[in-house]
């Protein structure tokens, strides 16, 4: 409990919870990195799942590196959020499943990446297997992720 | 101008869909998950698109990815009908709110920049013929702008004491 106040009187923590604007504009970051990682990989789902199967699947692999500087954003800003109100963030039941299900979603999104975008344009049933739960993952970690403040 | 405003809100307020948005601790919270969603679809379809406009992905032919677009405009529809059930849910906070105007501006903005998209690019697309200049101002402008859209609606609940 002492390190979670230590995490909120420091500098970061301060100025995400007691500046004027600390902590909409780290809300504003997390949201379009959010957009980024999760908007990009439900993209590379769809198209593993059937969309625009025009496309070859491995002209999509790049867009991964967009994913990924999304979750970058999002675990600086995430971090930074979690400093301004650590004592109560700490025990939010619906952060903590939120962080295991981005975890997730982002191991399975980067296994489907691995054995399949970057690697054939044959999809087989295994592979829309792992789509179809990524995207549930990342479906789920968005709703808890929206739970967190009605739960605190 | 007051009065209009006054008007529009109480009129929105008596409706029975009010109470069903407001009477209850499910309905706004699951309209917030499915606005989120929305947004991630748009922003995640647009981000395919107009990256692949200025030059990343080489490898998917151009006349292909404009596919996406389909997914930017249901995640759009998704989020139209959940901000116009927030609006009639909660209209005296957004109606009075600077950020909400700001965002609305710049969704209309969006808008043109997307039908400047379908009137000069797309048929550029279509041809087979390379890109135009403009082409690639209007990739970074769309994601620029619905980039701030975001922004705006993240800063809601927190302009309104200013």
């Amino acid at each position: 409990m002492q390190n979670l106040f230590w995490l909120e009187d420091s500098g970061i923590g301060m100025a995400v919870s007691s500046t004027a604007w600390g902590y909409p504009i780290t809300l504003s970051l997390h949201a379009i990195g959010m957009a980024t990682m999760v908007g990009v990989a439900l993209m590379l789902i769809l198209r593993v799942l059937g969309f625009a199967a025009a496309i070859p699947v491995t002209a999509m692999a790049p867009y991964w590196w967009i994913a990924l500087g999304g979750f970058v954003l999002n675990l600086l800003s995430g971090t930074a959020l979690f400093f301004g109100g650590a004592s109560d963030l700490f025990f939010n039941w619906a952060l903590r499943i939120k962080i295991v299900l981005v975890i997730a979603g982002l191991a399975l999104t980067w296994w489907l990446v691995q054995i399949c975008i970057k690697r054939a344009d044959d999809i087989t049933p295994t592979h829309q297997k792992y789509a179809g739960i990524a995207m549930a993952t990342w479906i789920a970690a968005i709703i808890s992720g929206r739970l967190i403040g009605y739960m605190s | 101008m007051d009065t209009l405003l006054t008007w529009v809100i109480d009129t929105l307020n008596a409706t029975t869909l009010n109470g069903l948005i407001m009477g209850n601790r499910f309905v706004f919270p699951i309209l917030e998950m499915a606005h989120f969603l929305g947004l991630c679809l748009l922003f995640g379809a647009l981000l395919v698109v107009d990256l692949r406009i200025v030059g990343a992905a080489s490898a998917i032919p151009l006349k292909r990815v404009e596919t996406y677009v389909r997914i930017a405009l249901l995640g759009f529809a998704i989020n139209l009908t959940s901000g116009l059930l927030f609006l009639v849910g909660d209209s005296d906070r957004y109606l009075v709110n600077d950020a909400f105007w700001a965002k609305m501006a710049l969704i209309l903005l969006a808008g043109l920049n997307s039908a400047y998209f379908v009137w000069r690019i797309k048929p550029q697309i279509a041809g087979g013929v390379v890109l135009s200049r403009d082409a690639h101002v209007v990739a970074w402008l769309s994601l620029a702008l619905w980039s701030c859209v975001i922004i705006l609606g993240r800063f809601i609940p927190y302009v309104e004491d200013v």
